[in-house]
């Protein structure tokens, strides 16, 4: 009789792990489910100046104490991405290296990285990821102007000043999609899935993972 | 307490102290970003925040596992899960549900949620158990399975459900208005 519930006993907890052992697995599988069908595009938020409208001039000082200017015609004929970052957001360095290429490999791109706070810690930020000093901009009034509320946030000014697109960033797959929504000739990545689909499904409508 | 359910409680609350304590000693930097996210220590506390913090998972595990001090790891435990929920409590009073939990290391990022609330008291429900002292009897072949057995799945079970309550709180982002 011992014997018997032994066995049972040994019996069912195995099939017990192994039920546990599939539910992991199953939740393991949902999670990749839900990263698959999330769109890959910046989230749009609808704060400040909108796509299509000219992004505000401003004349800023950079971290090599020279002027840069944001907004207005670019005499270069070069867009402008503008990075919002913060030296203290793990998800704004994660970027860092795609943005340094993209400013390697694409002459017709000015990347900007812009932010707010103690220079001298923006300095030694910028020195150790090996940013150009020259296209860092400290200014309080940018973030504002551009109502920038969460990080990492980047906009896309073309060569003449006007907003192509803009949005919270938190992979390269977002950056790159800021590019694509201007190529389409879209405000934003969930702009072009509404169109796409007239109806679309409720967790397609806002897009984008947020960020931290 | 019947010593199966004593065991059970006892071997997996250190897993799950160890894996946190694992977690966090892994990316030491990371955790800290995550904390100073939670704005309740002062900026220059971080660091060493992080590093008392992990230290001290590390050693609840330790003394779970041992049964050393166990009333005091017991009461330990508790206070600590009672930190991590008013850290918690603080920062949805103050709405801001979108920063990282922390618990799930450096493998992902989890809103914050009143469902971690929940999970935390039945932790601390779980190392309240350990306080109590298993009752004198002998052991059999199949306390010996039960114990093998409850702990594992009790393990796995706590993974799976904390995977969904990550994954509901970021499709909820998702598809919120931001």
């Amino acid at each position: 009789m011992t014997d018997a519930l032994l066995v049972s006993n040994a019996l069912l907890w195995c099939m017990v792990v192994a039920l546990g052992l599939v539910v992991l697995a199953l939740t393991r599988q949902v999670g990749l489910l839900h990263e698959r069908i999330a769109p890959a595009g910046a989230l749009a938020v609808a704060k400040g100046p909108a796509v299509g409208e000219p992004a505000p001039s401003m004349e800023l000082l950079n971290l090599a104490n020279q002027t840069l200017a944001i907004g207005g015609d670019d005499v270069r004929e070069r867009r402008t991405l503008l990075f919002f970052l913060s030296p203290t957001c793990p998800v704004c360095e994660t970027l860092l290296p795609t943005l340094t290429r993209v400013t390697r490999e694409e002459p017709r791109v000015r990347v900007v990285f812009a932010s707010d706070g103690e220079r001298d810690e923006h300095i030694a930020f910028a020195r150790s990821h090996g940013l150009d000093a020259s296209r860092y901009v400290l200014s309080r009034e940018l973030g504002l102007r551009f109502e920038v509320a969460k990080l990492p946030f980047a906009v896309l000014i073309d060569a003449a000043g006007i907003i192509r697109a803009k949005g919270l960033v938190n992979t390269r797959e977002h950056l790159e999609s800021l590019f694509e929504a201007q190529d389409r000739g879209v405000a934003s990545i969930q702009e072009f899935l509404d169109r796409e689909s007239p109806e679309p499904p409720k967790t397609r409508v806002a897009g984008g993972r947020s960020g931290r | 307490m019947d010593p199966v359910f004593h065991w059970v409680t006892r071997i997996a609350l250190a897993i799950l102290f160890a894996s946190a304590a694992h977690h966090k000693s892994q990316d030491l930097q990371g955790f800290g970003a995550t904390l100073r996210e939670y704005r309740i220590l002062p900026s220059r506390w971080v660091a060493s925040g992080s590093v008392a913090l992990a230290a001290s998972e590390g050693l609840l595990a330790l003394l779970f596992l041992s049964g050393f001090a166990l009333p005091m790891a017991s009461a330990a435990a508790v206070f600590l899960l009672a930190v991590y929920s008013a850290a918690i409590g603080v920062n949805l009073l103050r709405g801001r549900r979108q920063i990282d939990c922390g618990c799930l290391g450096p493998a992902g990022s989890q809103p914050l949620s009143a469902a971690l609330l929940v999970r935390n008291a039945i932790l601390g429900f779980g190392a309240a158990l350990v306080f109590l002292e298993p009752i004198d009897r002998s052991y059999s072949a199949i306390d010996l399975l039960s114990i093998a057995g409850g702990t594992a799945t009790l393990v796995l079970l706590f993974s799976a459900s904390s995977q969904l309550v990550a994954q509901a709180s970021s499709s909820r982002q998702i598809g919120s208005p931001s």
